[in-house]
């Protein structure tokens, strides 16, 4: 029986592709990876257990599994990273490293063993996954999956404060920005935003600025304002409210000069 | 009245693909309708799937030499938002400068860039690693591709030298 030609070059596409599916499908799935669940850990900041991650290793070979507590860093830009070179003493998990077989996965408990003066406690749960054979020339790869530790204070301990600080102008009034530099001096990671009122040479300015996660006694630049050219060079009057969970914080009024 | 064969069974096989899709909504709706409202709970997770990086190639030239690539091929799962993906330095010890691609004492004289998905390209030696790729809704499986570039005066200088490099995904901030 001879099938007609069209039918039968539709039939074969269809198988072909059907085939490169099953085939790659399953090299997809046994390819696997690493994960943590859950991705933040919130809890309150009580001495004792507060909790547990789960680490599961899909891929098809054994890997080495570190985990440590560490304390984020912040740049003045906002951008936060876990700082490498420290843990957490306060947090102490189970289990700081151990062998995670191929498709197995395992608890870490995790333990407050002092609440700090601050009442508060925001880390990185830091889980590093790597080959068990490692070594070699040239470029080798490792996972690590960075998830939040949030240990809130008391309601009642709650403390929302913010210094401002260094307020600066970068570039030039026709193209620029003007930045303040701004502390948490609270206990708690409500983003602080600010209301801006810009006053001189017979203009009013006013800006609102997206809230921003500052970590409890770090220091960030928030821009306030850009500057566009639509204020021309000269002496203006600035006048900053910083609010936080809806309240003000902190506010103050100041003279600037752009150029 | 005579029908053509052939032509009855080129007619049947270009109906068949219809009548299976038909089938399928049919058998789908009928599903849907018995089973009650769909959703549920998803668990909060970071997962990340990498594949084995070539060795560095020479992909063009720079000042003094020329620059050599390789690429890393990631899949990103985060339910918490933003997901940032980025890249640092594992290797930690002596001698080791971070960033830097280098053995034992021997390090390069430029650091190693990477850049995602046809992103700027960003220096390994920064002491916060900017990210590579940020995701602000929920992903699952959502692929990426770092390309990790190296200066260098020879292909001789890269070939020997190694780097273990942490594929790093952030949920959430802080």
């Amino acid at each position: 029986m001879r099938l007609p030609r069209t039918p039968r070059a539709a039939i074969a596409t269809a198988l072909l592709a059907a085939t490169a599916l099953l085939a790659a499908s399953p090299a997809q799935a046994q390819r696997g990876g690493l994960s943590v669940t859950p991705g933040i850990l919130e809890a309150a900041a009580r001495p004792g257990g507060f909790g547990a991650v789960k680490i599961a290793n899909t891929t098809a070979k054994p890997m080495k599994v570190r985990l440590a507590v560490r304390p984020w860093r912040q740049a003045r830009n906002g951008s936060v990273a876990p700082n490498r070179r420290k843990v957490m003493g306060k947090v102490r998990p189970n289990r700081g490293g151990f062998r995670l077989a191929a498709g197995a996965s395992r608890s870490v408990g995790l333990r407050l063993a002092r609440v700090p003066k601050r009442r508060s406690l925001y880390g990185a749960i830091e889980v590093t996954g790597a080959p068990l054979r490692r070594g070699g020339k040239g470029i080798k790869v490792a996972y690590r999956l960075v998830t939040s530790l949030r240990l809130f204070p008391p309601a009642r301990a709650r403390r929302f404060k913010a210094r401002p600080k260094r307020l600066f102008v970068k570039g030039r009034a026709r193209r620029g920005a003007l930045f303040l530099a701004v502390k948490n001096a609270g206990n708690t990671i409500d983003p602080i935003g600010a209301r801006v009122t810009i006053t001189g040479r017979g203009r009013t300015v006013r800006n609102e600025v997206a809230p921003q996660t500052i970590l409890p006694g770090a220091t960030v630049n928030l821009r306030l304002a850009r500057l566009r050219g639509t204020l021309s060079p000269g002496r203006y009057r600035l006048g900053v409210r910083l609010t936080q969970a809806g309240r003000k914080v902190a506010g103050f009024r100041r003279g600037v000069r752009l150029r | 009245m005579t029908i053509n064969r052939a032509r009855a069974r080129r007619l049947s096989l270009a109906l068949f693909p219809a009548l299976l899709g038909l089938s399928c909504a049919l058998a789908g709706s009928l599903a849907s309708a018995q089973s009650p409202t769909p959703g549920g709970e998803v668990p909060s997770m970071l997962a990340l799937s990498l594949s084995e990086p070539g060795p560095l190639k020479r992909v063009g030239n720079a000042r003094g030499g020329g620059a050599f690539a390789t690429t890393i091929r990631v899949e990103a799962t985060a339910t918490d938002v933003p997901s940032r993906l980025s890249l640092a330095d594992g290797d930690s010890g002596p001698g080791v400068r971070r960033g830097y691609l280098g053995r034992s004492r021997s390090i390069l004289s430029t650091p190693l860039e990477a850049s995602a998905d046809g992103g700027p390209l960003r220096s390994l030696a920064d002491p916060v690693p900017a990210p590579l790729r940020t995701w602000r809704v929920p992903t699952a499986g959502a692929p990426a591709r770092i390309r990790v570039v190296q200066k260098a005066s020879s292909a001789r200088a890269v070939r020997n030298r190694n780097k273990l490099l942490l594929v790093t995904l952030t949920a959430g901030g802080p």
